[in-house]
């Protein structure tokens, strides 16, 4: 398009970046917040704050499942299906479920849950209503207020757009290994650029692998052509063809008992004597056309979805089963959904994970601000309404999604617990306060705006644990007192914020008062108004 | 300001400012993107669908390696479309290909 492919490829580097540069950074934000989800959910869920993880977790499980076969026949003989959610490393509690039957109109049937501590046996207090981690998932994937449909194909093309600006990024980049140990401070513009850099290549293999395998997830939606050629029943055809397990038709007709889930159990563990078994799924229990599906965690293998068994119910018989060995091809494909997503990661690789998607959001935030500021720049001043539309936005992205999180948080804990439809008020909470921050924005976005967004999201971020020690019983003392290391961290996370955005109030002051000394002495020379 | 050339009659003077128009920058830019975006994803679906029906291996494997590389191909094309000089060049090689995939792929799967 230019001259040069070095020009062509600066140009769409910028503008394929400043396009998408806000979605995106939403999409960072809520993704790096997700690699946190369960623990998000902990947080949320005052219940279940005091169960101790099991010190026998794995061996506990066949009595589990049988204790819940136990009370699923008793209280949802005839209910149209079972699922037993067994503890994990990262969640501490048992659930025991069965679903209403369907209502007309509903497109999935209501699960009843019964939660329980699995130390005890006995049932946790009443969960409030939340959406924790799962919010900041699915907005990560499908944004929110959209349908989910719409959301995901903006998400892909933001991905999409952003993947060729870091291949883009890495063609106009010309001293990539010098860059790696270049920061220079305070020099305006230029340390915008530095900071850019440094961010972008340190992590450059984070943010290649994240967003392309961030695409592979929603691959089918994107690029449905292969399966379509290839099958004739289409989707559904290749579907079936790489699950089997979803494939399975029952046609037994009556009531049947149901085995005693002990001889499944059994099957189960011939094949995988150390099996951590995820979750126990039973459809149509006590009927001849009953299966039991046994989901076992994948745990280290890179591999997204979970190995699983499925029997007939009234018979024992194997009926279906994942590959025990995924052939080349699915195995690439599944390695790339599995890296994205994480799950096999242990706590020191999911904290790297975040440090990664951190310094993603600095990327593209640096990114957006130092266009915006060349563009002031060359102007001297003079804002066309795209650079002060960029400015906006910049403004609003960037410190508005914190303030949002922050008050996510706080209506978690300040919502009456019995309250009807808590948790989208939650959600109402979240993008109420990034609207206040957007209308600020629209007022105006100068150094002093930062600085006031700045110092409210510092006292925002201490509010978090503060209105958590006041509301709930512990505090970030008694966390580190009791060894609740998820808790501790939250908090100690938000007081961290608290102090990083104190730390940018105090630069913004000192910055402004340093930048008008230097406007002073110009307009000694020459009429210049200040540049910021 | 332009003159709103979509009212006047055509003539060959207007003719000639129209196509004035449509060398301007902005209208080059947006055909870049069209090629780009809607011309590389066309690409890439009859290319990746093509490869899943010739690869000589089972039918889900086929399916499950074409849409990993898929987006491989599509970076590729779009990266294409705005380093070619010539807008002409890069439209009528994409499409031109496009087409071609789908042909072979239309006489492999028995379409016509």
């Amino acid at each position: 398009m230019k001259d040069s492919f070095f020009r062509s490829m600066t140009w769409l580097h910028t503008w394929v970046g400043l396009l998408t540069c806000w979605i995106i950074y939403v999409i960072f934000f809520a993704g790096t917040a997700s690699f946190f989800r369960d623990e998000i959910n902990l947080r949320n869920q005052p219940a279940i704050h005091n169960v101790q993880a099991q010190t026998d977790r794995v061996a506990a499980q066949r009595q589990q499942i049988i204790k819940g076969f136990d009370y699923l026949n008793q209280h949802a003989a005839n209910s149209p299906s079972w699922r037993i959610t067994l503890p994990e490393e990262r969640i501490p509690y048992l659930v025991y479920g069965y679903a209403k039957p369907k209502e007309p109109g509903q497109r999935r049937s209501q699960f009843v849950n019964t939660q329980l501590n699995p130390n005890t046996m006995q049932a946790l207090p009443p969960f409030v209503e939340t959406k924790g981690g799962n919010f900041f998932y699915r907005l990560h994937y499908q944004l929110y207020y959209l349908d989910a449909i719409t959301g995901r194909w903006v998400v892909c093309f933001a991905s999409f757009f952003m993947l060729l600006a870091i291949i883009s990024g890495v063609v106009i980049h010309k001293r990539i290994f010098k860059d790696m140990f270049t920061f220079r401070r305070n020099k305006g513009t230029r340390s915008w650029l530095d900071a850019h850099n440094l961010s972008s290549v340190l992590a450059l293999p984070f943010h290649l692998m994240i967003t392309y395998t961030g695409i592979i997830t929603l691959i089918f939606m994107l690029f449905p052509y292969p399966a379509l050629t290839t099958y004739d029943k289409g989707m559904r055809g290749f579907f079936n063809d790489v699950t089997p397990s979803n494939n399975v038709t029952n046609n037994a007709q009556g009531s049947a008992d149901l085995l005693p889930i002990n001889t499944i159990l059994d099957h189960v563990y011939t094949k995988w004597p150390s099996a951590d078994i995820t979750r126990v799924q039973v459809s149509k229990p006590n009927m001849a056309a009953s299966t039991v599906t046994v989901l076992v965690s994948p745990a280290k293998a890179l591999r997204d979805q979970s190995p699983r068994l499925l029997f007939s119910g009234a018979t024992g018989k194997l009926v279906a089963q994942t590959d025990d060995e995924l052939s080349s091809s699915k195995a690439l494909y599944e390695s790339l959904n599995s890296m994205h997503t994480g799950r096999f990661a242990t706590p020191l690789l999911r904290w790297l994970y975040v440090l990664g998607g951190i310094a993603g959001c600095v990327m593209i935030g640096s990114g957006c601000i130092m266009w915006a500021k060349r563009i002031r720049e060359r102007n001297k001043g003079k804002a066309s309404f795209g650079l002060q539309l960029v400015e906006g936005l910049n403004l609003a992205t960037i410190m508005g999604l914190p303030l949002a999180t922050c008050a996510f948080f706080i209506a978690n804990r300040l919502l009456s617990p019995t309250l009807a439809g808590r948790g989208e008020k939650e959600v109402t909470a979240f993008f109420l306060a990034w609207l206040v921050v957007a209308l600020m924005a629209l007022l105006k976005r100068d150094r002093l705006q930062w600085r006031v967004m700045a110092a409210i999201n510092a006292l925002a971020c201490l509010s978090v644990p503060a209105i958590n020690a006041l509301t709930t019983q512990g505090n970030i003392v008694s966390y580190l007192l009791n060894k609740q290391w998820v808790l501790f961290i939250f908090d100690a996370v938000f007081l961290l914020f608290s102090i990083l955005f104190l730390v940018q109030t105090e630069k913004l002051r000192t910055a402004s008062s340093a930048s008008k000394k230097t406007a002073n002495n110009l307009t000694n020379n020459k009429k210049r108004q200040k540049h910021d | 300001m332009r003159a709103p050339l979509h009212i006047a009659p055509f003539t060959k003077t207007n003719l000639a400012a129209l196509l004035k128009v449509a060398q301007s920058y902005r209208v080059l830019v947006f055909l870049r993107f069209i090629i780009a975006i809607v011309g590389g994803y066309a690409f890439t679906s009859a290319c990746i669908s093509l490869l899943s029906v010739l690869l000589p291996i089972a039918k889900q494997d086929a399916v499950l390696l074409c849409v990993s590389i898929s987006i491989l191909i599509y970076a590729a094309v779009f990266i294409y479309a705005f380093s070619v000089k010539s807008l002409k060049t890069a439209w009528s090689s994409i499409l031109l290909s496009t087409g071609f995939f789908v042909a072979v792929l239309a006489l492999l799967k028995g379409w016509l």
